[in-house]
């Protein structure tokens, strides 16, 4: 066993070290695979959710000696291959948010975590969401989610989706335009 | 708190412990055989499979009425006597049936018991269920249309029963329900379109025409653009939907299984029953890369008795039995308990 390096590697030190042993490439998996869950998870749901994260991170790992580290992180890059897989799979995604929207709010109210009080405000305003968020154009929701799930930064989103860094904010104001639209007045934040 | 937590909170799904080992080893099978594992269908382990018979053996009770296509069913013959069966024999079969059903009545009307998969209990440990909730549609011809629902509780698999009574059983007598007349015209979501009652009329009565009926809509979706490589297998799932749920005119449906029947790599999985214990066919209809969707038709009625959209098959993925689709006079109402 050789000594530990004294920082830890980064991402695209451990993707560039998992080219010459793909073995390597796991860590990449350990470190990311919550966030991509999340984010793949809260678009089309737990059941499709494992499949669609285990080609993400298949297809990172086919596609590891590409990655150029000058154009940015592994991680936007790694929501970028799941954006795409997301799009092969839309009937699933616009299925779940109508499906939200018929059941509304009764979401774990005898929850345990810290969340719970959150949701309580949250859940009365799900279907009138969960509408407005079928209704957005996969454009704009992809530029939504990516903020609100993947909490990927304005310049990350433009890298991901290959778009200018101003249509970033040009499509997340709008898209916030109609979701506020969509609820009732009181419910905006302080 | 703003609209992008609360889309962030509506939508969390808290993995699954068991989920992030079983996306372990597809990674490292996949890393192992990368070019076998780029053409493969993922399979899940059918961890899940008779739970939604075990569970809801208890609600089935009564006889679910069919509001159209009443043909007596030919006993079912057991299963010594299972003979091998074609998609497009099962498919074609469907087809003639449907041509044949009766289309008349005041209201197209649709029952459903949809199940939406959640992970109750604390984040780690705690357990899987489905939420359950009927919804009913009735659609006039002038496109005036009612919404009803009621929730009818949870399903726990048998194996989380201990864990979600520790949790203080939640929702076991969910009650919500309610009758609401729609305040637009009703419409129906064919390809991801929504179309009003006339222009669903107007769909093509034979199956090339009404191919490319669905991949206009597809192409002008109300969704966004379907990338270039999922087009054709996302046309096929368009067709199963037609067929659950959309008041199209019996030679559209017809043509729509004729369709369907021609409709490379749709399998069939053989004589089964659905979640309410009712014989069916189950048909495997592939969506997107590796996806598919999963439905169970009723050749001799044509009816579809339930769609999954889900990646493999398990409780885990979002299902709807169609309880009944037909014309109807009876006039609208709160829906019942199943």
């Amino acid at each position: 066993m050789t000594a530990p390096p004294e920082t830890a590697p980064t991402d695209a030190e451990l993707l560039a070290a998992s080219v010459r042993d793909g073995d390597r490439f796991t860590a990449v998996y350990d470190r990311h695979y919550a966030g991509v869950h999340r984010y793949v998870a809260g678009r089309l749901g737990p059941q499709a959710a494992d499949d669609v994260v285990a080609e993400t991170f298949l297809t990172a790992f086919r596609r590891r000696a590409a990655f150029d580290p000058s154009r940015g992180d592994v991680r936007p890059w790694l929501f970028g291959i799941a954006t795409n897989l997301i799009a092969q799979h839309r009937r699933t995604e616009t299925r779940r948010y109508r499906a939200l929207a018929k059941v509304g709010a009764d979401r774990d109210p005898g929850g345990h975590d810290d969340r719970v009080a959150a949701s309580v405000s949250a859940e009365r305003l799900q279907p009138s969401l969960a509408r407005a968020l079928a209704a957005l154009s996969r454009k704009d929701r992809d530029v939504v989610l990516l903020k609100a799930l993947a909490q990927l930064t304005h310049e990350e989103i433009a890298d991901v989706l290959g778009i200018p860094y101003g249509t970033v904010g040009s499509r997340l104001s709008r898209a916030r335009r109609k979701l506020r639209a969509a609820l009732p007045a009181h419910t905006e934040g302080p | 708190m703003d609209e992008l937590q609360m889309i962030a909170t509506m939508l969390d799904e808290p993995p699954a412990p068991d989920a992030e080992a079983a996306v372990r080893r597809r990674l490292m099978d996949g890393m192992r055989e990368p070019e076998r594992a780029a053409r493969r269908a993922w399979r899940r382990p059918a961890l899940w499979s008779g739970l939604g018979l075990a569970a809801t053996a208890a609600a089935v009770t009564g006889a679910l009425t069919l509001t159209s296509g009443t043909a007596p069913r030919a006993p079912d013959p057991g299963p010594g006597a299972v003979r091998p069966m074609s998609a497009k024999t099962v498919l074609l079969t469907a087809a003639e049936h449907a041509e044949a059903a009766p289309s008349t009545g005041t209201y197209w009307h649709v029952r459903t018991l949809t199940s939406i998969p959640f992970h109750g209990g604390p984040r780690k440990g705690g357990y899987w269920g489905s939420r359950l909730t009927v919804g009913e549609t009735w659609t006039l011809r002038d496109g005036r249309s009612w919404t009803g629902y009621r929730e009818a509780g949870v399903r726990i698999a048998p194996k989380d029963e201990a864990a979600w009574k520790r949790d203080g059983s939640p929702n076991k007598a969910a009650s919500g329900h309610g009758l609401f007349k729609d305040k637009g015209p009703g419409t129906f979501l064919v390809c991801d379109k929504e179309m009003s009652f006339t222009q669903v009329q107007a769909l093509p009565a034979e199956p090339a025409g009404l191919l490319s009926a669905l991949k206009r809509a597809m192409l002008h979706n109300d969704d966004g653009p379907v990338p270039p490589s999922a087009q054709r297998t996302f046309v096929a799932g368009c067709l199963a939907g037609l067929l659950a749920d959309v008041p199209v005119a019996p030679k559209v449906r017809a043509a729509a299984y004729r369709a369907l029947a021609a409709t490379p790599g749709v399998t069939v999985t053989g004589r089964t029953t659905d979640e309410r214990g009712r014989t069916g066919i189950g048909l495997v209809v592939p969506e997107g890369r590796g996806g598919s969707s999963t439905m169970i038709i009723d050749p001799d009625s044509s009816l579809v008795l339930s769609t999954t959209v889900g990646h493999g098959s398990g409780g885990k993925d979002v299902a709807r039995i169609i309880l009944e689709a037909g014309w109807t006079d009876a006039s609208p109402k709160v829906p019942a308990l199943p």
